[in-house]
């Protein structure tokens, strides 16, 4: 595993030399456009060289060679650690313009000399962007935004697949082909996996609440759907959650049950068992409790761990 | 009346510094500019990027940073004389929080933090202001009546305004905190027009019921020995005072504390006969602006809400001029 | 219709207030999120089964019972000591400093010392709840005059407001410590260790019987501090314990529940409406009024947002602040 790991990173950086070193204008000086998940062209005279990027997005390009020179959204944790949003990302060679939400600084992004903003969406919003200034970033760079939610994690994959294809990355590099390969014999474990008809729960939880997560929404959810597998669809309507009682905690029967891993919406497993009806739950008696890796970036480098670890979760888990 | 030239002179120190930082809010900033360049970028001369960062960037936003401080400065002064109590900010009358609710619930349905969110704060801030007179209102209207009637909206306020940051999502939450902190963070000129209209004619407004705030501020019966219409009074500093604060809220949340703590200061700088309504406001111009400057160079890998600093850099002030003023 | 001040009618008036706080108690036992049955319920207190029942009833329901009955008395007890110690109707027990100081010691515990057990925050919330009152108090009690009510109240504000600041700015720099403080800056009842309960009460009887000690003196004191004086009342003696009663009431509230706004501020106006400016009075029915409006908010919270369930500090001012605007208007509102 670290090996193949290894030998793919350095495939990744010749790949990126390739798309930084190539001169202003290589693509032929024609022009660049892109048709964007809200429908808006975003063109350029020439193919953009200098992408600002949020965190998740500048991650799922990363893993395809693109090096955005800034990003923005959460990227430490408080203890130094990085966040999963972040990927393979090395935050030393780009600049950071705002980690906070609202908090986009709109001076440093100039200073970048940026000519193409990339972000993700959900819902129609350009998430980390600021509203007001949006004319005044576009007037220097067009904005592109992937929308996440909705659809399933291959689609967004491929979503980012494109958008690096155009941006000047080698869709078929081999490592490229290489980390795809290895996504597809992964979704075809956890397809064989899935046969066993396990019903999968998959929650955030706090002290308060619980959080059962809406299948349809999370796009790693939706594909773990499409791969098969029995994942418990809550009646929360087109939100992303429905919000429980801890009275409620057995409302929806289930075999497996997925913890949000991230901090910031989630507490630790210790305190999760320390509420009576959490503790009670029978798969959470049979020891059937593992991890979602939620906010994890669209690649296929980032998503073939995580395929692979829910085969490993359905494997080691029986019906309760 | 020897406060006299004592607040002329205070006043005039004051514009100063709040010249000098506004001229420092447009140099000073991420994007690396010299001197003549920002002077020959205001007279639209320069680099393309360049001329953005100072005409589109940093001048509407050091504008909205000087305009809310005079607004919350002159907004605050007003509320603490009419409730005749130093915490009667606007923040426990009800109108912040009516603006919040307002604001948030704009957020929230997906208006984005656009103009829409400004509008709908202006609202708000009227809105629940209104609701409180007329439910305090009873043959007349008592300071601390409007007081403690403003206390259970603003406490209602708060609860929808809690109870819709949980309803929402992650990331909308974590916008709305950084609108409920107070920030000047992408301010266009888009926000400017009519928080300048409203400071262009209601500070003055303020200015000339001052004769009328110094009479309420000595008591109820003083004041209508002194001739004051007290009812009408009331309602109109009541008025100018959210006028104020709501235009100022709607522009750039609800900058902490500022109203709170600029009388306070101005008072203790001038030592006044009466309101220092001037001086408040220029103390509060200083304040934001230098909070803001503050929050957009402290961190190298993003930017503090101002709202977040005016608390650090004010309160002290205050603190040491309490400590000091009681020896 | 209004209570008169005999002492008989005050009496009657803290009888039924205790009553309404019993019927709350018990609905606060018997309703929840899933409707189980009162025979259920019943049989699941006295003869525990070990089954989800038994989890809902003595996991869930039985502790948060206790702590909306403990914090509710202490903020009530805490916000009539504040509004009496600075004479400012605006004061809350946050005005000390202390939400401020419990909420930063808790945010600087999740956020740099990793601290997640609930019960690694009570002890930093309490911390910091202790240090931000003394703080306040020793820059009120600079100068001529020691801890006068205004310089109470503004120094608070200023400690607060600095305090509110670097709680905020560390939060903005770090979603994740945002997102769990979100949830416990909100203020529940629900979801907290019973365990902690126990480990605060002693703090809570401390501070009620400080307050009890001190209010005769308060009376004193509201007719001005050369009357009190001449009362033979030891103004700074009063003060000091004032605060300290304070700090351990809302200190330890804050510590378990999060701060729980509203209560502390409201409560206290609305025992003076019914039994006058009396401190001993206002005192008593705090107590007994701030738990009973806290677990009706509590039971409420449960029940209108079934299956879902709303936050206490939310339900609370909703329901509390109508009633308050109305005893706003219908009493001349005593200035304190």
């Amino acid at each position: 595993m670290s090996t193949t790991r290894r030998a793919f990173l350095g495939g990744m950086g010749l790949l990126a030399l390739g798309a930084c070193g190539s001169p202003r204008g290589a693509a032929g000086g024609t022009a660049w456009e892109f048709t964007d998940d809200r429908g808006r062209k975003a063109g350029r005279p020439a193919r953009p060289q200098r992408v600002v990027a949020q965190i998740t997005a500048a991650a799922a390009l990363w893993d395809l060679g693109i090096r955005p020179v800034g990003v923005f959204g959460p990227q430490k944790r408080p203890d130094g650690s990085n966040e999963v949003m972040i990927g393979n990302v090395d935050l030393s060679t780009t600049q950071s313009v705002g980690i906070t939400y609202g908090e986009f600084n709109v001076d440093k992004f100039l200073s970048l000399r940026p000519d193409l903003l990339v972000t993700v969406m959900y819902g129609d919003e350009l998430w980390y962007v600021p509203k007001e200034p949006t004319p005044t970033i576009e007037s220097v760079a067009p904005i592109v935004g992937i929308r996440l939610n909705g659809r399933s994690a291959r689609t967004n994959i491929e979503a980012f697949v494109k958008l690096a294809g155009d941006l000047g990355a080698d869709p078929n590099a081999p490592a490229v082909v290489e980390a795809r390969a290895d996504f597809d014999r992964a979704a075809e474990s956890l397809s064989a996996a899935a046969k066993s008809g396990l019903k999968v729960l998959i929650v955030s939880a706090n002290k308060d609440k619980l959080y059962i997560a809406t299948p349809t929404y999370h796009g790693d959810l939706k594909f773990f759907q499409e791969l098969g597998v029995d994942v418990v669809v809550p009646n929360a309507g087109k939100d992303a959650f429905e919000s429980l009682s801890w009275e409620q905690a057995d409302r929806y029967p289930a075999d497996v049950i997925l913890v949000d891993s991230r901090a910031a919406t989630s507490i630790p497993r210790a305190g999760l068992n320390a509420i009576p009806t959490w503790s009670r739950h029978p798969a959470v008696k049979a020891g059937q409790v593992f991890e979602w890796a939620a906010e994890t970036p669209y690649s296929y480098n980032r998503f073939a761990p995580v395929l692979r670890s829910l085969t490993e979760a359905l494997g080691k888990s029986h019906r309760v | 009346m020897t406060a006299r030239p004592r607040t002329i002179v205070a006043c005039f120190l004051l514009g100063a510094s709040a010249f000098l930082l506004l001229c420092l809010e447009i140099t000073i900033g991420d994007f690396p500019l010299t001197v003549p360049e920002v002077a020959a970028g205001l007279f639209g001369s320069g680099d393309p990027a360049a001329l953005l960062v100072i005409n589109e960037i940093r001048l509407p936003r050091a504008l909205v940073g000087l305009l809310i401080g005079i607004a919350f400065g002159v907004g605050g002064l007003l509320f603490q004389a009419l409730a005749r109590n130093p915490l009667a900010s606007p923040d426990v009358i009800g109108v912040t929080d009516g603006a919040n609710t307002f604001a948030v619930a704009t957020l929230l349905a997906g208006a984005g933090t656009g103009l829409g969110m400004s509008t709908m704060a202006v609202l708000g801030g009227f809105t629940v202001s209104a609701i409180v007179v007329g439910l305090s209102w009873k043959q007349g209207t008592t300071g601390i009546r409007i007081v403690l009637v403003g206390i259970g909206m603003a406490a209602l306020c708060g609860s929808i305004t809690d109870y819709l940051l949980l309803k929402s999502g992650a990331f909308q939450a974590q916008q709305a905190v950084v609108w409920l902190t107070g920030s000047l963070s992408g301010r266009t000129w888009g926000s400017v027009p009519a928080l300048a209209v409203a400071v262009a004619l209601l500070v003055p407004a303020a200015l000339a019921l001052g004769k009328w705030l110094a009479g309420l501020e000595l008591g109820e019966d003083t004041a209508r020995g002194l001739g004051v219409p007290v009812q009408g009074a009331r309602l109109a500093i009541m008025a100018v005072g959210v006028g104020l604060v709501s235009f100022a809220t709607a522009a750039a949340g609800p900058v902490a504390f500022v109203a709170l703590l600029a009388p306070q200061i101005a008072r203790r700088l001038v030592h006044p006969s009466v309101p220092p309504l001037m001086t408040s406001g220029l103390v509060g111009a200083v304040v934001v602006l230098a909070a803001d400057l503050v929050a957009r160079t402290l961190l190298s890998s993003g930017e503090l809400p101002v709202g977040v600093v005016t608390g650090v850099v004010g309160a002290p002030v205050l603190l040491w001029l309490l400590a000091r003023s009681f020896r | 219709m209004t209570w008169g001040s005999a002492l008989t009618s005050r009496r009657i008036g803290l009888l039924l207030a205790l009553a309404g706080l019993a019927a709350c108690a018990l609905l606060s036992i018997m309703v929840g999120s899933r409707w189980l049955g009162v025979g259920a319920v019943l049989d699941a207190l006295l003869h525990p089964a070990g089954d989800q029942t038994e989890a809902i009833v003595w996991g869930l329901r039985v502790p948060r019972t206790g702590f909306g009955l403990a914090v509710g008395a202490a903020l009530g007890m805490a916000g009539a000591l504040m509004q009496g110690l600075t004479r400012n109707p605006l004061a809350d027990p946050g005005l000390l400093g202390v939400s401020a100081g419990a909420s930063l010691a808790v945010v600087l515990a999740t956020g740099f010392l990793g601290v997640t057990s609930l019960s690694g925050y009570i002890w930093f919330a309490f911390a910091g709840a202790a240090v931000a009152a003394v703080v306040v108090f020793l820059l009120a009690a600079r100068g001529v005059g020691g801890a006068t009510p205004t310089k109470l109240a503004l120094a608070g504000a200023g400690v607060t407001a600095m305090i509110g600041s670097l709680t905020t700015s560390v939060l903005l720099a770090d979603a994740a410590t945002l997102d769990r403080y979100r949830f416990w800056s909100v203020g529940a009842l629900s979801g907290q260790d019973p365990a902690t309960l126990l480990q605060v009460l002693p703090f809570l009887a401390v501070g009620a019987l400080l307050a009890a000690m001190i209010s005769p003196g308060m009376n004193a004191l509201s007719l001005g501090e050369d009357a009190a004086r001449g009362l033979g009342q030891r103004i700074g003696l009063i003060r000091v314990a004032g605060v300290v009663a304070i700090t351990l009431l809302a200190g330890a509230g804050v510590a378990v529940c999060g701060p729980i706004a509203f209560v502390g501020l409201v409560v206290p106006h609305l025992a003076r409406a019914i039994c006058g400016p009396d401190h001993r009075w206002v005192l008593a029915y705090s107590a007994v009024l701030a738990p009973a409006l806290l677990l009706a908010a509590d039971v409420l919270g449960r029940l209108v947002a079934h299956p879902d369930e709303l936050h206490v500090g939310i339900v609370v001012a909703a329901l509390g602040a109508p009633f308050f605007i109305a005893f706003v208007r219908r009493s001349r509102v005593a200035e304190l």
